[in-house]
């Protein structure tokens, strides 16, 4: 039947017109071989209302005109041949009106016809508008034939660069997986032959011709697959960065073993005052537990004195050392965590900058636990404000200067040179390890590291090294 | 002060200087204790009759502090635990108290507060012992009619259900009441309720 529908659509014009008058002509010679027996009018409006259809509303109405002047002769040659009590309408007048009561329905007909064609192609185009519109690729195929019922221009030129599209495995044998024909399918495929990544979405849904066919439209997603495949090689990379980063967790784990000598210097000392107090106490028995005290203090000095060995251990390979690229290397190792914290990072790095005899990975180290904290210090500030800003520069003293400034929370007056000593820490989670090792790490390369507050918001570190002197 | 009637706190610490220190610390306030250096040495020598309290290192080699207090729970020993816990085990620690241990406390601890809750912990757990001594002292009928009686039971019923008369149930309703000291039907079942629920303030 639609293969039919189909066949007739692509006639001509001619033919409809040629259809439409042979349908007139049959139902005009049906109604004067029926006499008055029946009342056939009402049958005229269907060649009427297809050529309206086909041909439109000028051809409907010159089929309306030509529909009465067939009724009509009818009506008057047989008033010639049949007595007038036979007839219905016996009179010139009667018979006048009821055809101009046909004319003006059979108008109306092709009027209403021709304004709902009008509206029905209006409802599509705006439908293809939106679908060409789309940055998806969209098509339309029938899972039984594999025909493609509709496809918009993306998808055309998406998939369709070589050959016109006509069968959806043409599309399906680019991808990989091929979107199957399920019902209700979503999922990811590559094109290899481009390179790039689709999202896909399997619908169901019923064709305009009551079909049960597969709607599927694709998404390019290359560019959020890279970001993520990047955002994954960099997260790789800043974790084993931060293996070779000790300080941190040296930190947390001199941080447990500190304890256990501290809480028990605490006891002893608080048993002590505690049987003083009470004035209940032996001195042989507070000697014995003062000197199991100091003898935790020991303890306790011994662990630091690991520590710092530990530090020491990694033995910098001082060699000639481009400090811009360290600089460089640690701000992407940090960019993550700036984006993550809505931080923007400026990089002010002088040009012709001499190299310096440094280890660039221990100073890249004390870069990013520098630059971390700065980060951690911006949490109160407005997002727009947040700045990490790194500097580069020779300064008056002949030494490489990095300065590292934040627009954080700073450090209170009081607090700029205790920020250095261990166990200090601004931060609720904090150590306060870090700066205290990596102060010792630019003391081993005959550097400093200090701090100092921003006129505006704020704070700054201060890092130098000595420039190699050939 | 010291007999075997008296509450014993138990320290156990892996770490010899804490364990020593805590000895010093807790005997000034006159406590008796007993320091033992692992789970299992605790679990060895503890008797479920001596009232007192624990002092117990979350982090500990071998048996862990969270291990022994799962295993106390099993075994059905009540002792109200304190955990030390050090740096970043504070989750673990949180964790434990809602599993029913009595607190826990930060290394390095401040000795006063360690004090104040050893005593919260002992009088909680002599507070446990005296009631469970008093429903000690009740005989296995009088037992069965308290059930009763704390189920919502009249007297006519918990005859029927356990085949005496009423006036026996009566008899044994006055001596319920009188050995576990409570004046009123709400008061003896919130001392059984007070009984199943956990020991904690």
């Amino acid at each position: 039947m639609t293969r039919f529908i189909k066949y007739l659509t692509r006639q001509s014009r001619i033919f409809y017109f040629a259809l439409g008058v042979t349908l007139l002509a049959v139902i005009a010679v049906s109604d004067y071989l029926t006499f008055y027996a029946f009342d056939l009018s009402v049958l005229y409006l269907v060649p009427i209302c297809f050529v309206g259809w086909m041909l439109g509303r000028t051809s409907g109405i010159v089929f309306s005109v030509l529909a009465l002047a067939a009724w009509f002769t009818n009506k008057q040659v047989i008033s010639q041949l049949l007595p007038h009590s036979f007839l219905l309408y016996p009179y010139a007048f009667p018979r006048l009106w009821k055809a101009l009561i046909l004319l003006a329905t059979w108008i109306i007909f092709v009027i209403v016809l021709d304004k709902l064609k009008v509206a029905l192609a209006h409802a599509d185009e705006r439908f293809v508008t939106v679908l060409e519109g789309l940055q998806e690729a969209v098509y339309v195929v029938d899972p039984d034939s594999g025909e493609l019922l509709y496809l918009n221009d993306q998808c055309r030129n998406t998939f369709g660069a070589a050959e016109p599209l006509t069968r959806s495995r043409q599309i399906e044998a680019q991808l990989q997986p091929p979107p199957s024909q399920d019902e209700e399918r979503s999922g990811e495929a590559y094109a290899a032959a481009r390179e790039r990544w689709y999202l896909f979405h399997t619908r169901s849904l019923r064709w305009v011709d009551g079909r049960d066919v597969r709607l599927v439209a694709f998404t390019d997603i290359t560019d959020r697959k890279q970001a993520e495949e990047l955002n994954r090689q960099q997260q790789e990379k800043l974790q084993q960065t931060s293996h070779l980063i000790t300080v941190g967790h040296m930190a947390s784990t001199l941080a447990h073993e500190m304890n256990q000598p501290l809480a028990a210097i605490a006891n002893y000392a608080a048993g002590c005052a505690r049987r003083l107090r009470a004035g209940n106490w032996d001195a042989q028995e507070l000697l014995a537990a003062m000197e199991k005290a100091s003898a935790q203090a020991e303890r306790a000095g011994r662990i630091i004195q690991r520590v710092r060995e530990l530090v020491r251990k990694r033995e910098p390979r001082l060699v000639d050392c481009d400090i811009n690229g360290v600089i460089m290397n640690a701000a992407g190792l940090i960019e993550i965590n700036a984006e993550k914290n809505h931080v923007r990072i400026k990089l002010e790095l002088a040009v012709e900058l001499p190299v310096a005899l440094a280890d660039g990975v221990m100073i890249e180290q004390v870069i990013l636990n520098v630059a971390r904290n700065a980060i951690e210090s911006m949490r109160e500030t407005p997002p727009h404000e947040r700045e990490l800003t790194i500097q580069s520069r020779l300064n008056q003293g002949g030494a490489i200067e990095i300065e590292i400034a934040d627009t954080g929370c700073g450090i209170p007056a009081s607090m700029a040179g205790a920020s250095f000593e261990p166990f200090f820490t601004t931060k609720p989670d904090g150590l306060g390890m870090g700066l205290n090792i990596c102060r010792s790490i630019m003391e081993l390369h005959h550097g400093q590291l200090w701090a100092t507050r921003n006129s505006g918001r704020g704070s700054t570190f201060h890092l130098t090294l000595p420039v190699t002197h050939a | 002060m010291t007999g075997p009637g008296t509450p014993l706190v138990y320290v156990v610490d892996d770490d010899a200087a804490l364990r020593d220190s805590l000895r010093w610390l807790l005997e000034s306030a006159g406590h008796r204790v007993a320091a033992c250096a692992g789970a299992e040495a605790f679990l060895a020598t503890y008797a479920a009759d001596q009232g007192g309290c624990l002092l117990l290192d979350i982090r500990m080699p071998g048996m862990s502090g969270l291990e022994l207090q799962d295993e106390l729970k099993r075994r059905g020993l009540a002792i109200p635990v304190i955990f030390i816990t050090g740096h970043g085990d504070v989750p673990m620690a949180v964790n434990a108290v809602k599993k029913g241990a009595f607190e826990f406390i930060e290394k390095p601890f401040n000795a006063q507060a360690l004090l104040v809750l050893i005593e919260n912990a002992l009088a909680i757990d002599a507070e446990t012992r005296r009631r469970a001594a008093r429903f000690e002292r009740l005989t296995s009928r009088e037992r069965e009619v308290m059930e009763l009686i704390v189920a919502g039971k009249r007297n006519q019923d918990i005859a029927a259900e356990l085949s005496i008369t009423i006036k026996t149930v009566e008899a044994h309703r006055s001596g319920v009441m009188r050995k576990l000291g409570a004046d009123s039907i709400a008061a003896l079942v919130k001392l059984v309720q007070n009984m199943d629920a956990p020991r904690r303030k």
